[in-house]
């Protein structure tokens, strides 16, 4: 393996210049020559309207869709040249639900995270185990190991999923709306796990969120995504403002203090949706790209 | 869910289990042998120890019947188990499909189609010693793995719903056809019928070791990719994060079981319900991992498979009945209660 050693080193920075992504079957391109840099140990969120590209970004910096135009690197590697399991040893995903059509159990499911560190043909052996049990420990699913995946609820889904990628033991770990289907109190212990991964054990994360006060209260940086491209980058407060918001969303917002902690809360105003007609590239227009 | 079963018994049970159905299936029949008789016989064949047998009282004829009549007939049902059971584990991994089993690939209907030519047309050419059916069966096989993998192709995109499609049509057009050739060629109805209904009767050697090499040959390569299979079922996207190369696994796996099952149908005809239930029994015993579901499949079909040959060709003696009724017989009301409880969603496998 010597000579590939660059290629296991935990990444610094991921950059991308000039993505582009047009899917059959979609009309226009979902990533338009997106440029964006990140960086080690913040704890990003991504936001932007439905279709705006949130998704398809995190998926190619991934590598879960190939780089067709445009580059990914990874501290200057591009990403084409890392083979899957080292790839899979740098960067972690955590999906909102994966297929449960044959029915494994939860322990079996973190398990599974630890296939990019055991060898080719191989099977797990007992400091995967260890790893697993202090991945499922540490999110608090110890005790449902045995239950079978299928029965699991939402918030009990994402915590094995997120379970799974600790047990991975990337510093990158990127999740697609991880949140957005958990009732209030799930919504607040999944970002209060993600920002201990980051503030404790240093893990840079990247999450795409729909909630723009879940971000404003977690998130260190902010990428806000419009139309495939990069609408705004940087420290949270300074992105999320309500003209620039307003500008991405169609939504007029106005901030209101919270008492205590110091929260900026952004709030919507009721009846200030605008049609934006052709110009917003709308699902119903040309397919959802997500699927494509 | 807890398994109170150890699992290295289950493998010594099932392993108890498969010698002694040989031994078993090979004295009872038209012709009645003694089990210690049979079990003698067979034991006087086995490469070292043999010669430690009392071989003075064995008649020619019981020779005969154990070693050149049943015994190569047990091992192809066994074998012919083994493979659909293994093929419909794996299948039913990479298709993400519970309800998938080796049949929905199209690869029974091709043999089917190139028998029911043999049979109708008369033509015979061997290859590998397994007879000309059979030859004109796995030809027909492999013929459509090869269309079913190019039609699932079409539009650019490989899925699994592309995958499954692609087998379904296939085969219900290779259905018609089959049809089309019995309606054509009625005197040879019968034939071409008893055939698909699946039968081990015409079992030699030759497609014993044929069945046997492939069988073997392709759990070999299916086994190291257990790990990497659990994690393919979860989904490619889930797959891939992990560092799995989803498609070529699943191109691999598919070409692996579909060559297994082609082999087995060709040999055998279609025998329905073995690839489909004995993995689900399994999953019921030993839990999903493919780890313990392949090896344990391919044991418990072998086992399967046996006891319905004996009952095949016992029940209604000296006549035989098709396998094929026989597994379906057990297995149709036992897909069905899958069916239901998959519906119902408490499946507690």
């Amino acid at each position: 393996m010597s000579g590939r050693d660059d290629f296991l080193k935990p990444p610094r920075q991921i950059t991308v210049e000039k993505l582009t992504w047009r899917p059959d079957s979609a009309c226009g391109p979902v990533l338009d020559h997106l440029d964006c840099i990140l960086e080690e140990g913040c704890f990003y969120g991504i936001i932007g309207p439905n279709g705006s590209g949130k998704t398809s970004l995190i998926r190619h910096l991934l590598r879960l869709i190939r780089v067709e135009e445009g580059e990914v690197r990874i501290d200057g590697i591009n990403i084409s040249r890392f083979r899957r399991k080292e790839l899979a040893r740098l960067l972690s995903y955590v999906p909102q639900k994966i297929e449960t059509g044959i029915r494994f159990t939860v322990e079996e499911t973190v398990m599974m995270g630890r296939n990019p560190h055991i060898r080719t043909f191989g099977y797990p052996d007992r400091k995967d185990r260890e790893e697993v049990i202090a991945a499922m420990k540490s999110t608090g699913i110890g005790d449902m190991a045995a239950k079978s995946m299928s029965v699991l609820s939402g918030g009990e889904t994402q915590r094995v999923l997120l379970a799974r990628s600790v047990a991975q033991g990337c510093p990158w770990l990127f999740l697609d709306e991880p949140v957005s289907n958990l009732d209030i109190y799930h919504q607040f212990m999944m970002m209060d796990m993600l920002r201990d991964l980051n503030r404790r054990e240093g893990k840079t994360i990247v999450c795409v969120l729909h909630d723009i006060n879940l971000a404003s209260m977690y998130c260190d940086r902010i990428l806000v995504i419009e139309k495939g491209q990069v609408a705004a980058m940087g420290e949270t407060s300074d992105v999320l403002t309500p003209s620039l918001l307003e500008g991405v969303y169609g939504v007029s917002f106005r901030v209101a203090e919270a008492s205590g902690e110091g929260t900026r809360m952004l709030v919507p105003i009721p009846g200030s949706a605008r049609y934006r007609g052709e110009e917003h590239r709308g699902e119903s227009l040309c397919g959802d790209p997500k699927k494509a | 869910m807890k398994r109170k079963i150890a699992v290295p018994f289950i493998y010594f049970a099932l392993t108890v289990c498969i010698l002694a159905l040989i031994v078993g299936a090979s004295s009872v029949g038209a012709a009645g042998i003694g089990v210690f008789r049979s079990l003698r016989i067979l034991f006087s064949r086995l490469p070292l120890l043999g010669n430690l047998a009392d071989q003075s009282d064995f008649r020619p004829s019981d020779l005969t019947i154990v070693l050149m009549i049943r015994l190569p007939r047990i091992l192809l049902a066994g074998f012919a188990g083994c493979g659909l059971s293994m093929s419909g584990a794996v299948l039913q991994g990479v298709l993400r499909n519970p309800l998938a089993d080796p049949q929905v690939l199209g690869i029974s209907s091709g043999a089917a189609f190139g028998a029911a030519i043999a049979i109708a047309f008369g033509f015979s050419v061997t290859a590998w010693g397994i007879g000309g059916i059979a030859s004109f069966a796995l030809i027909g096989a492999l013929l459509t793995i090869l269309v079913v993998w190019r039609i699932s192709f079409i539009g650019g995109k490989e899925s699994v719903v592309g995958i499954l499609l692609a087998g379904i049509s296939v085969s219900s057009l290779l259905t018609s056809a089959i049809t089309l050739i019995m309606v054509m060629r009625r005197e040879q109805l019968e034939k071409v019928y008893m055939w698909m209904l699946g039968s081990f009767s015409s079992a030699t050697y030759p497609k014993t070791v044929f069945l046997g090499v492939i069988t073997l040959v392709s759990l070999l390569f299916i086994l190291p990719s257990c790990f990497s299979l659990d994690v393919l079922a979860t989904g490619d996207d889930s797959a891939e994060s992990l560092g799995i190369d989803a498609r070529r696994l699943r191109r691999r796996m598919i070409v692996l079981s579909s060559l297994c099952v082609a082999a087995c149908v060709s040999v055998s005809g279609i025998i329905g319900f073995v690839g489909l239930i004995v993995p689900h029994i399994v999953r019921l015993m030993a839990g999903s991992r493919n780890r313990r579901l392949i090896p344990m499949s391919c044991l418990a079909g072998a086992i399967f498979m046996i006891l319905c040959d004996t009952v095949a060709r016992t029940l209604a003696a000296p006549a035989e009945i098709p396998v094929g009724a026989i597994t379906a017989v057990i297995g149709a009301p036992f897909f069905l209660f899958l069916l239901a409880r998959t519906r119902g969603g408490g499946v507690r496998v």
